[in-house]
């Protein structure tokens, strides 16, 4: 009952709050997409760098977030706050992202690929109109894992001075005040799983229908 | 109309040719088979036509032209190419894939969709029950069928088929062999046609061409490579079987009987027997007012069966095509255990029947030939 | 932030914490592990097989809560301390090693299992002997997820009272005194870097073994 009086009494800071966590993700996932989808593209023929840049990536994975936030914003450039919170995302999408652009294309059933060179289609419109749209699906899986990993760390970018839902859980805990933990939670939960539909609506959308069958009910 | 002129490849870290210094030429309008054991370099000589392997040395002309000089993905856009694995692309539809050589030559939208529904006909599809389809929804028949309709999509002159018809079950096979061979007569295109089976290559092919060790051993009519086979190599290739692989090259129609005895559906039971009795047979084909065939009947179930409708003694018989191969025949007489079977135009009109007897005349015929053939190593 | 404040940092406050921060994480995975093993045995069987499908996706989501909510839900229930720190770790740690239990055992090959059925194998022998061998990289895998994850985790712990790394790392960042919070980072960095590339290495030679 408390969380619920609360959240109607703060409700516009609650829904500031959310506009900022959700800014925070949208340029983080906007630059993690410019950035390592083009890695990936680059990497696809190259097995040996390729396998370099993965370890480096889980490498980043595996670097707890508070402790990458904390070694960020004692480097001069990023300082506190948004520069700092912002390439840490980008950081920990790497993984999720160019793993699964690198495969998906390298994936793609040799066979399909002779045949469009067979007919005559350069390099580059087998990667535009070949590989890469056989390869979005396995893409959309990447980026739903890099969408929801970032709901959860962009809370945690509280602690070098961001304002955003991960507030309510910090000040939640340092004041005792179950409301504001509790509402912090569940406003985050939501998003994630918004974000989760949202991938998977766009999915549906985006990706050709051909490529579904499996999915659904298979084919003949 | 293809002309390779003393072409090598040589694969990096290999010390020894894949193709070795091969001269061929392949006419307009025939269909030249490559064949060979596993490794021969068939496969590596197709794709050097289209370039996807680029030779390390020689010259190649299409259509009297240098193809060595040429941009390689304008060369292949007027070549078509069918292989094994079909490589439809699973995000496009059917009207999508027939459509990407015609999209790269910035064809008209209108031009190209006229040419979907009228490519989607000429292989027996029906257009609008197939071209929004998706891959995943067509069995693998039809997707070797879209595949085929695909590479011809601007009306190429030439075709590339690198084992086509390999990935499909041995029914299918044939009927999609026997549907290529008369698409080819309206078509009309020169096609070098890569398999590893000699009975494809002598159903298939206007020419044999033999390969071993990268190397062409015999370039030949399939008569010739059967009868006069050049070396030891090609006699073992094709195998002590010839005369059976005779009936590959044989048609239907070359031993089929016309104007056999039938009856009617409308007769009545002592018409039938009648009629059975002066085709002095123990069966007879029965057909109805449009002639197309129903089945046969035993005279001797007639006989044991007088008091019920002779009708129900019909039994339903398995039919074969008059353009189809004797091999075909011959299975299918063995497989039901037949010693006739009727022959059937498309509509299901009664042609004639063939008997497994001419089909053994014919082996016999054959064998003789081969006898004589060999006769000189007895000498 | 000076070189000498770093190697000040390091000696006077890191080992306590570090040890107190080992503790955390060792006692919170190895709990996880006796739980989460013969829960993730348990639900692969034949009865659950119905409802497996929302056992994982349930799985899934509960992943997606954020560390930071986890630990701050608990608090509430099981107040401050080393121990709501631990229970509240164990918890979230059990996660993915459930999880991987039950993709490991249910993605094995049906025929191995039905050939030692077979053989007259009972069900117990076949899970010992052949199942959990078989589906030991995975299951391994998840204790390698869950591992690093509470490592991340547990610097959060200090927020509950729990100490270590975190307590340096908050105690620079609210004091802004760059040489805690960097060497506090780098501390966990190294701990998680060093835990996950142990496991991995044990996963591999068995992921090797088998093929």
């Amino acid at each position: 009952m408390d969380t619920i009086e609360y959240f109607i009494d703060n409700s516009s800071h609650i829904a500031d709050l959310t506009i900022q966590h959700l800014i925070l993700i949208g340029i983080a996932i906007i630059l993690a997409l410019i950035i390592w989808v083009s890695v990936g593209v680059a990497i696809r023929n190259k097995d040996k760098t390729a396998n370099t840049i993965l370890s480096i990536g889980s490498l980043f994975m595996s670097i707890p977030s508070v402790a990458l936030y904390g070694i960020l914003v004692t480097i001069p450039f990023f300082g506190l706050r948004t520069r700092s919170a912002v390439f840490g995302l980008i950081l920990y999408s790497m993984i999720p992202i160019v793993r699964n652009v690198y495969t998906a294309l390298n994936e793609v059933d040799p066979s399909i690929i002779e045949a469009a060179k067979g007919m005559g289609m350069s390099e580059k419109q087998i990667l535009k109109e070949i590989q890469l749209p056989l390869a979005l699906p396995v893409i959309f899986a990447g980026v739903r894992v890099a969408l929801v990993m970032m709901v959860g760390i962009a809370t945690l970018a509280v602690f070098i001075g961001e304002q955003n839902l991960g507030q309510l859980i910090q000040q939640g805990i340092s004041r005792t005040r179950n409301d504001m933990v509790i509402t912090g939670a569940i406003m985050v939960s939501i998003i994630a799983i918004g974000v989760d539909l949202l991938i998977g609506y766009l999915k549906k959308k985006i990706v050709s229908p051909g490529l579904l069958f499996d999915e659904n009910q298979g084919g003949r | 109309m293809i002309q390779l002129n003393k072409i090598s490849k040589t694969y990096p870290g290999k010390s020894s040719p894949a193709v070795d210094n091969l001269s061929l030429e392949i006419d307009k309008g025939e269909i030249c088979v490559l064949v060979g054991p596993s490794g021969c370099g068939k496969t590596t000589t197709l794709k050097m036509i289209n370039r996807l392997i680029e030779p390390s040395s020689g010259k190649l002309f299409i259509n009297g032209k240098n193809a060595i000089n040429q941009n390689p993905n304008k060369l292949r856009q007027d070549i078509g190419y069918v292989i094994q694995d079909i490589g439809l692309f699973p995000h496009m539809t059917v009207a999508e894939n027939i459509a990407t050589v015609p999209k790269l030559k910035d064809w008209e939208q209108s031009k190209i969709d006229q040419r979907v529904d009228e490519l989607l006909n000429l292989i027996g599809l029906d257009p609008e029950n197939t071209k929004d389809n998706y891959p995943a929804q067509l069995s693998g028949g039809q997707k070797q069928r879209i595949g085929v309709a695909r590479a011809m999509a601007v009306d190429p002159p030439i075709m590339l088929m690198d084992e086509p018809f390999a990935a499909v079950d041995p029914i299918t096979r044939t009927q999609l062999q026997n549907e290529f061979l008369s698409l080819q007569k309206k078509i009309q295109k020169t096609i070098c046609f890569v398999t590893h089976d000699i009975d494809e290559a002598i159903k298939m092919g206007d020419k044999i061409a033999i390969l071993n060790q990268g190397k062409l051993v015999q370039y030949d009519t399939p008569e010739n490579i059967l009868f006069n086979p050049k070396n030891e190599f090609v006699e073992d290739f094709v195998g002590s079987d010839r005369s059976l692989k005779v009936l590959n090259l044989l048609k239907v129609n070359e031993i089929m009987k016309e104007n056999i005895p039938t009856a009617t559906t409308d007769s009545s039971a002592e018409e039938v027997l009648e009629k059975i009795n002066e085709s002095r047979q123990s069966y007879i084909l029965i057909i109805d007012k449009e002639e197309k065939l129903v089945g046969y009947v035993n005279k001797e179930r007639i006989k044991n069966n007088k008091d019920k409708n002779w009708k129900d003694n019909i039994k339903f018989s398995q039919v074969i095509s008059s353009d189809a191969s004797l091999i075909d025949a011959l299975t299918r007489l063995i497989q039901n255990n037949q010693s006739i079977l009727p022959v059937t135009s498309d509509e299901n009109n009664l042609i004639g029947i063939v008997r497994l007897e001419d089909i053994q005349d014919r082996i016999a015929d054959s064998y003789q030939a081969e006898a004589e053939l060999e006769e000189p190593e007895v000498v | 932030m000076t070189l000498q404040e770093i190697i000040d940092t390091l000696i006077n406050n890191a080992p306590s914490l570090i040890i107190e921060h080992l503790q955390l994480v060792f006692l919170s995975v190895g709990l996880a592990i006796l739980i989460a093993l013969p829960l993730g045995i348990l639900l692969s069987r034949e009865k659950f097989k119905p409802y497996l499908p929302t056992i994982i996706s349930f799985f899934n989501i509960a992943q997606g809560v954020p560390s930071l909510a986890v630990i701050a839900i608990f608090m509430p229930i099981l107040g401050i301390g080393f121990t709501s720190a631990v229970v509240a770790l164990t918890i979230y740690a059990l996660l993915p090693i459930i999880r991987n239990t039950l993709a490991g055992l249910g993605n094995l090959d049906q025929d191995i299992i039905e050939a030692a059925k077979g053989m007259g194998m009972p069900a117990g022998k076949v899970l010992l002997k052949i199942e959990l061998p078989l589906a030991l990289p995975v299951i391994i895998a998840g204790i390698q997820t869950a591992t690093v994850v509470t490592v991340g985790t547990a610097i959060l712990a200090d927020l509950i009272g729990a100490g270590g790394l975190g307590r340096m790392i908050f105690a620079g960042i609210s004091m802004f005194e760059p040489a805690r919070i960097l060497v506090g980072s780098l501390l966990s960095a190294i701990i998680a870097i060093s835990l996950d590339q142990a496991l991995k290495y044990i996963q591999t030679k068995l992921t090797v073994q088998f093929q």
